[in-house]
């Protein structure tokens, strides 16, 4: 990945996690996102699930969130991120929600991460390579 | 004759839905309810597209789109698994198996099966 700041890029949306039935509306705005971005239809596949993983993962602790999806560059590379409250995660150490998050999503996401702030967050990024992006997709008409 | 979409589905109440979703399209339609079947079709008759569920007898659809993407003469055939099990594992299971979209099976499916026709240049 290049070096320089993270910079957020739109689309940018959010998605309000409230209950079960939310995890489809999740679904498909992470994968509108992720196709407004360029991502192919696997990687959007990939996304999708992994934001509604998250939305699992908010039910789970018995919380109400928002989740906050964007663009985001680094020098010449462009990914999505995936942001989330987690304040049910204040306690815990961040290497070992990291690890747990991990074991959860699997390779789903570049990077799964608890930032220890204020109020905990997870962060996830999926960058776009040229196999994940829509140009790399052949065409089959 | 070959049909555009081979559609391996074991419900036949899922599988009229789904294909009448398609052949709204102006596609056309065969439906296997397995995979050894599938396999079969693909081979002798192939299609443009294949649409896989996953809970096949005898053969689950992860297993069925190795052995498709693994041939030579069906390796090309875009893959799209349309399917129930939908955690993040059971995406990459079947992405890794080569398929070309993962699709759950919710009240947007047909929504985004639509969306990838079009990415696959198969509907306008």
């Amino acid at each position: 990945m290049s070096e320089g700041q993270r910079v957020k890029i739109p689309p940018v949306m959010v998605i309000q996690v409230e209950d079960s039935m939310d995890v489809m509306l999740a679904r498909n705005i992470a994968r509108r996102a992720a196709s407004l971005l360029g991502f192919n239809t696997s990687s959007r596949a990939q996304v999708a699930s992994a934001v509604a993983s998250l939305v699992g993962v908010i039910l789970n602790a018995g919380e109400r969130q928002v989740i906050n999806l964007h663009g985001l560059r680094q020098g010449v590379e462009v990914g999505i991120q995936v942001i989330c409250d987690a304040p049910w995660l204040a306690d815990a150490s961040p290497e070992n929600a990291t690890v747990a998050l991990r074991a959860k999503m699997g390779k789903i996401m570049d990077e799964i991460s608890l930032v220890s702030t204020a109020t905990p967050h997870i962060e996830m990024v999926l960058w776009l390579t040229p196999e994940r992006s829509k140009q790399s997709t052949p065409p089959h008409a | 004759m070959a049909h555009d979409v081979l559609l391996v589905e074991d419900s036949p109440t899922q599988a009229e839905q789904i294909k009448h979703t398609l052949e709204n399209t102006g596609l056309t339609v065969q439906v296997v309810g397995d995979g050894p079947e599938a396999i079969r079709e693909a081979m002798t008759n192939p299609p443009r597209l294949i649409v896989l569920d996953i809970n096949l007898p005898s053969m689950d659809g992860y297993q069925v789109c190795r052995r498709l993407k693994r041939n030579p003469d069906t390796k090309d055939i875009p893959v799209i698994m349309l399917t129930e099990q939908s955690s993040a594992k059971d995406t990459m299971t079947g992405l890794q198996a080569g398929a070309d979209d993962y699709i759950p099976k919710d009240i947007f499916a047909g929504e985004h099966l639509l969306d990838t026709l079009r990415e696959l240049g198969l509907i306008e």
